[in-house]
C-alpha cells in the first residue's frame, strides 16, 4: 500500500515551536488524529487544535488500528423487514495521523496481508488505508517495554509514511517520502545541511530497543503446543482483551446485527480469541475452554500460524500488551520462557 | 530492616512453614514483576519456592479474584491486603468458596502507590489515601503492625469524588459518558473483579441479547452502570477494577459514589462483618425506601 | 482439497449479502427442529455470481438477527440453492420464523470443495449421521446425477439417526434406497413401533457393511463422537488417512479468512476449509 517511487524529494526543517501551527494548517483541510494527554498516557483522537497534540509519551496506549478497522464499524444500514441495504456514508475529509512510529508502521503491513490479501480484498479496510496520510516519526531512545529490534524494525526508517519527522536539537527535519507527504509541507523551508549531517549522525548512534532472541520462533513454538507451561503462565491470566485490543497487529473480529429502532446496521466490532464466547459454537459446544487454551491460541496464532501463512510475525513489538495487562503477564517472558524450555542448553 | 522488608520476610517464613506443614498446597501471592513498580500473581506450591512472594507499596492486584479458579487445591493460603479481604469477606458470604478451604494471610497495608501517577514523590492511589481499613477484617495470621499505619482522616472524601458528587445528575451523567468514552470494552476491570463471578456475564448473552457488540455509549454506559448496580452492597472498595482499566477510566468514580450511598441508604459497609448479610440481599421494612420512584 | 477461485469483487463489499426469496419450505425433522429452505436470488447477477460446488457453505442473515454460516445442501446440478437448517440458535431460529415469499441475505459461495477430481474413477463410501447428511447431501446428489454418475464407480450410503423421526431428506433416501446404482444402509440408535429396518449406532453399521478400502474414499459427517468412531472403524478396513474425507464445523462469521474464528492451527475453515482429509486432520491441534 501507499508505494511511491518518490525517493527523499528533499528534506523540511518544522522547529518544534511551529508544531502547533502545522497542525493547525493540516486541520483546515484534513481530519488529523493526533496523541492526546489522559490521565498519565495518551491516546490516539480526533484533535480539533494543535495544541490538542500530546508528544510527552513515545506510544499513545491504542494503536493506529482503529482507524482502519475501527472497534465499531457499520458495513450497511437496513430496515429490519424491507429488502435493501443501504451503505455507510464515508468520511468526507480526508485523515491524516501524527504522529506514526515505525512499529505501527509495520503492523499496518501485517494488517494489509490479511485484509488486502488476493484471494479476498476487504473493500472497508483499503479504502481507509488508501485515504489515509501517515506522518511518522523515528525512535532515537526506546522506552523499555520497547522490543522492536526483535523483528528488525528500524526505528528511524519512514518507508510506509508519507512524511517522517526525526527529531534534531529544537527542530524537526522532515524526509518527504512520497508526493502524497509532499502536498502537506507547501510552506516550509528545506532543512539546512548541517542539520541534516547532524540527523545522520544521531540515527547512525540511535539507541536500539531489546531484541529478544527467537530464533526460528516458528518452530520452537510447534514444539511447546503440548507444553505444560501454558497453564503455568496462563494461571495469572485473566482472560480479558486489554492486550488484544490495545495490540496494532490483533485483528479478529465479530459480525452482528444491531437494531434501534426502525433502522438495523450489520455492525463489525472487535473480538477477541481471549474471550472464551470467542469459539463457542450454537450448539454449546466449545473448542478452547480454558485459559491456557485461549493464551496459547493468541501467541501461537503471532509467531506460529500467521508467519506460515502470510511470513510475517505478527508482533511488532510496540509493548502496548506489556503495559496495560493489567497482572503483568509479559508476552517478552513467555516467548523466552518457551524459547528456553525447548533450548535448555543455550544461555 | 525497613517495614515493607519485614513484612516481606515474615511472609516468606511464615509461607514456606505454612506449605512444608501441609496446612495448604498452595498459595496465591505476590511475585516480582518484569517492570519497576508492577508485582505479578504467583502461584506457590513447594516450600522451596516460597521466597519468589514479594510484598511492597505496589501489591495492587486483587488476589481474590483468582481463587474460584483453583479448584483442584484443598486448602490455599491467600495473601490479602484490607481492601481485597473484604471481598474475599463477601465471597464467603456468597458461598462462592468455602472459609474452611482458605488459610488467610492477612497484611496490614498503608496504601499501594498509584503507578500512573508521574509526580515525586509518588502518591497513593485515590482509592488508598482515604482508606480505613488497613488491617484485613478476616485473617489466620496477620502479618505487620497496624500501630506503625498513620491515622488517616476519614471525614475527607477524595476530592475527585467529592467534586463528582457536587454535580447535578445531568452534569454527573456528562462527567460519565466522558469517562466511559475511552471504554474499549476489554473487560478487564470485570474479570479483575473477585465479585463478578457470573457464570455468564449479562453483556456476553444473545438470548435475550442485552446489549450490541459496538461501541455505542449507551451500550458501554449500560455495562458500567449494571455493573456497578450489581455491585452495590457488596463492593469491597478494592479499586482492583479502576487500576486494571488500559483506558485510565476512573471508574471509582462510579464504584465510590455507589458504595456511599449503600453506607449512608442502609448504615452498611461491605465485606467486614462475615455474619451480617449483604445490604442488597437483605429486606426490612425500616429500610429506606426514597430511592424507589 | 480443492481450493475454489474466488470470485471478483475487488471494489465491492466482502460483506454485504445478496437477497433471496425463500420459495419453498420442507420440514425434515419435526423431532429435530430442522427445515430446508430453498431461495432464488432476487436479481440475476447474484445467481450467476452463486457458482458453487458440493461441500461449500454459505452465510446466511436475516436482517435484525445476524449472520450465520450454513452448509450447501443442495448440488449444483439443481436449479435453486437449498440449505437444511436446524433450530439451534439466534440465527436460525430467525430463519425458521421466515415463511415463503420472505427474504433472506446470502453471502458466499465460500471454502473449498469436496475432492471432486481425485474421487474419479473411485468407489465412494458415505457415512453420515443425523445432520450430518446435509453437506454430505450435496455431493451425492452431484455424483448421481446423469451427466456424473460415470466418473464414479460404486456408491454406498450408510445413514443413520437417532430415532425414524430424525431422519432427513427421507424423499432422497427411498430413491438412493431403489437405484440400482447406489447401496443404500440406513440404522436408527432407538428404534420405535413403527419401524422395520435396522437398529444400532452407525459405527456398528459400518463395521457390518465393511465397505473395501482398495481404490475407495470414504466421506463422513455427523456428530463428533460419531466421527470418533467411524474414523477408527475405517481405519480399521484398512483406508489410509488420505482416503477419509471429513468437514469441520467452527464459529464462522466473515467466511473469507478474515475475522479469525475459526482458525486451527495454521488453517482458517472458512477458507482452507470446511472439506478436510483425515490427513490433514490429524496435523492440526485438537481444537474443534
Amino acid at each position: 500500500m501507499a508505494k511511491d517511487s518518490t525517493k527523499h524529494l528533499t528534506s523540511k526543517l518544522l522547529p518544534k515551536k511551529n508544531l502547533e501551527q502545522f497542525l493547525d494548517a493540516l486541520l483546515k483541510q484534513y481530519d488529523v488524529i493526533a496523541p492526546v494527554e489522559q490521565n498519565g498516557f495518551s491516546r490516539y483522537q480526533k484533535i480539533t487544535r494543535g495544541t490538542e497534540c500530546c508528544l510527552k509519551y513515545r506510544l499513545p496506549r491504542n494503536s493506529i488500528k482503529e482507524f482502519f478497522l475501527p472497534q465499531d464499524e457499520t458495513l450497511f444500514f437496513f430496515e429490519p423487514g424491507a429488502a435493501s441495504l443501504s451503505d455507510a456514508p464515508s468520511a468526507k475529509r480526508e485523515p491524516i495521523i501524527f504522529p506514526v512510529r515505525p512499529c505501527d508502521v509495520r503492523a499496518l503491513t501485517i494488517l494489509d496481508a490479511v485484509f488486502d490479501d488476493e484471494q479476498f480484498s476487504d473493500s472497508y479496510y483499503v479504502e481507509k488505508r488508501r485515504r489515509m496520510r501517515l506522518i511518522g516519526m523515528a525512535c532515537l531512545e526506546p522506552d523499555d517495554t520497547c522490543f522492536c529490534e526483535t523483528f528488525d524494525i528500524n526505528s528511524t526508517d519512514g518507508t510506509g509514511c508519507d512524511l517522517f519527522l526525526t527529531e534534531v536539537e529544537d527542530s524537526y527535519i522532515i524526509d518527504v517520502l512520497t508526493t502524497k507527504g509532499k502536498t502537506l509541507i507547501k510552506t516550509l523551508a528545506d532543512a539546512p545541511q548541517e542539520l541534516i549531517q547532524k540527523k545522520k549522525q544521531q540515527v547512525a548512534a540511535r539507541r536500539k530497543s531489546q531484541s529478544l532472541k527467537l530464533a526460528e520462533v516458528q518452530n520452537f513454538l510447534k514444539q511447546c503446543f503440548e507444553s505444560e507451561l501454558w497453564e503455568e503462565m496462563a494461571a495469572k491470566c485473566l482472560s480479558c482483551g486489554a492486550c488484544a485490543f490495545l495490540c496494532p497487529t490483533c485483528h479478529c473480529f465479530d459480525i452482528t446485527d444491531d437494531v434501534a429502532g426502525k433502522i438495523g446496521r450489520r455492525l463489525r466490532s472487535w473480538d477477541c480469541c481471549m474471550f472464551p464466547k470467542f469459539t463457542l459454537h450454537a450448539s454449546g459446544h466449545n473448542p478452547r475452554t480454558k485459559h491456557a487454551q485461549r493464551l496459547r491460541q493468541r501467541i501461537m496464532h503471532k509467531f506460529s500460524y500467521f508467519p506460515e501463512n502470510k511470513s510475517l510475525i505478527a508482533c511488532v513489538g510496540c509493548g502496548r500488551c506489556v503495559v496495560a495487562c493489567p497482572v503483568n503477564l509479559d508476552i517478552r517472558e513467555i516467548l523466552s520462557t518457551l524459547a528456553s524450555s525447548t533450548h535448555p542448553a543455550s544461555p | 530492616m525497613e517495614l515493607e522488608n519485614q513484612i516481606e520476610h515474615e511472609l516468606r517464613e511464615r509461607a514456606q512453614q505454612l506449605l512444608a506443614e501441609n496446612v495448604v498446597d498452595l498459595i496465591i501471592g505476590y511475585g516480582r514483576g518484569t517492570l519497576p513498580n508492577r508485582v505479578t500473581p504467583v502461584f506457590i506450591r513447594k516450600p522451596q519456592d516460597a521466597n519468589m512472594l514479594v510484598w511492597n507499596n505496589h501489591c495492587q492486584l486483587n488476589l481474590v479474584s483468582y481463587l474460584q479458579r483453583m479448584q483442584s487445591s484443598s486448602k490455599i493460603g491467600i495473601v490479602v491486603k484490607g481492601c481485597d479481604a473484604r471481598s474475599l469477606v463477601g465471597l464467603i458470604k456468597e458461598k462462592q468458596i468455602s472459609r474452611d478451604r482458605l488459610h488467610i494471610i492477612g497484611i496490614v497495608c498503608d496504601g499501594i502507590l498509584d503507578t500512573r501517577a508521574t509526580g515525586e514523590p509518588p502518591i497513593p492511589y485515590a482509592s488508598c489515601q482515604h482508606c480505613e481499613v488497613n488491617v484485613p477484617p478476616l485473617y489466620d495470621i496477620l502479618i505487620g503492625s497496624p500501630d506503625e499505619i498513620k491515622p488517616k482522616k476519614p471525614s475527607e472524601l477524595d476530592a475527585e469524588l467529592a467534586a463528582f458528587e457536587a454535580l447535578s445528575p445531568a452534569e454527573r451523567w456528562k462527567a460519565l459518558e466522558q469517562e466511559f468514552s475511552r471504554c474499549i470494552r476489554c473487560y478487564a476491570c470485570r474479570n479483575a473483579c473477585p465479585l463478578c463471578y457470573c457464570e455468564e456475564c449479562f453483556v456476553d448473552q444473545t438470548q435475550p441479547k442485552w446489549i450490541s457488540e459496538g461501541t455505542h455509549p449507551s451500550d458501554i454506559m449500560i455495562y458500567h452502570l449494571v455493573r456497578a448496580l450489581h455491585s452495590a452492597g457488596r463492593c469491597g472498595e478494592c479499586g482492583a477494577c479502576e487500576r486494571a482499566c488500559p483506558m485510565g477510566i476512573k471508574l471509582r468514580l462510579l464504584t465510590q459514589k455507589v458504595s456511599r450511598d449503600v453506607a449512608e441508604l442502609f448504615q452498611d459497609k461491605p465485606g467486614i462483618d462475615l455474619e451480617r448479610p449483604p445490604a442488597l440481599h437483605t429486606f426490612s421494612t425500616d429500610d429506606d425506601n426514597s430511592t424507589f420512584l | 482439497m480443492k481450493k475454489v477461485k474466488p470470485h471478483s469483487q475487488k471494489n465491492q463489499s466482502q460483506y454485504k449479502p445478496s437477497l433471496a426469496r425463500i420459495i419453498a419450505i420442507e420440514v425434515e425433522s419435526a423431532v429435530r427442529d430442522t427445515r430446508t429452505f430453498t431461495l432464488e436470488f432476487l436479481d440475476d447477477a447474484a445467481r450467476e455470481q452463486f457458482q458453487y460446488l458440493p461441500g461449500q457453505f454459505a452465510e446466511l442473515s436475516v436482517a435484525g438477527a445476524g449472520e450465520a454460516p450454513i452448509s450447501i445442501t443442495s448440488s449444483p446440478t439443481q436449479p435453486h440453492p437449498e440449505f437444511c437448517i436446524k433450530r439451534m440458535g439466534v440465527v436460525t431460529r430467525a430463519i425458521h420464523n421466515l415463511s415463503v415469499g420472505d427474504t433472506i441475505g446470502v453471502r458466499g459461495p465460500y471454502g473449498n470443495t469436496f475432492p471432486l477430481e481425485t474421487m474419479e474413477g473411485k468407489n465412494i463410501i458415505f457415512v453420515a449421521g443425523g445432520i450430518g447428511l446435509a453437506p454430505l447431501r450435496s455431493l451425492i446428489i452431484y455424483m448421481l446425477d446423469a451427466q456424473h454418475r460415470s466418473r464414479y464407480k460404486d456408491i454406498t450410503i450408510i445413514y443413520g439417526a437417532r430415532s425414524p423421526g430424525d431422519f432427513l431428506f427421507k424423499r432422497d433416501l427411498k430413491q438412493w434406497a431403489q437405484r440400482q446404482d447406489v447401496t443404500y444402509h440406513e440404522t436408527v440408535d432407538k428404534a420405535d413401533e413403527t419401524y422395520t429396518g435396522k437398529e444400532g449406532f452407525v459405527p456398528q453399521l459400518l463395521e457390518e457393511v465393511a465397505p473395501k478400502s482398495a481404490n475407495a474414499i470414504a466421506l463422513t459427517c455427523g456428530p463428533p463422537i460419531m466421527i470418533k468412531f467411524v474414523l477408527q472403524g475405517l481405519t480399521k478396513l484398512g483406508f489410509t488417512p488420505d482416503q477419509i474425507i471429513t468437514t469441520l464445523e467452527m464459529r464462522m462469521k466473515c467466511g473469507i479468512g478474515k475475522c479469525g474464528r475459526c482458525n486451527i492451527g495454521p488453517y482458517y475453515v472458512c477458507i482452507d476449509g470446511p472439506v478436510f482429509s483425515y490427513r490433514q486432520i490429524l496435523g492440526m491441534p485438537q481444537e474443534y
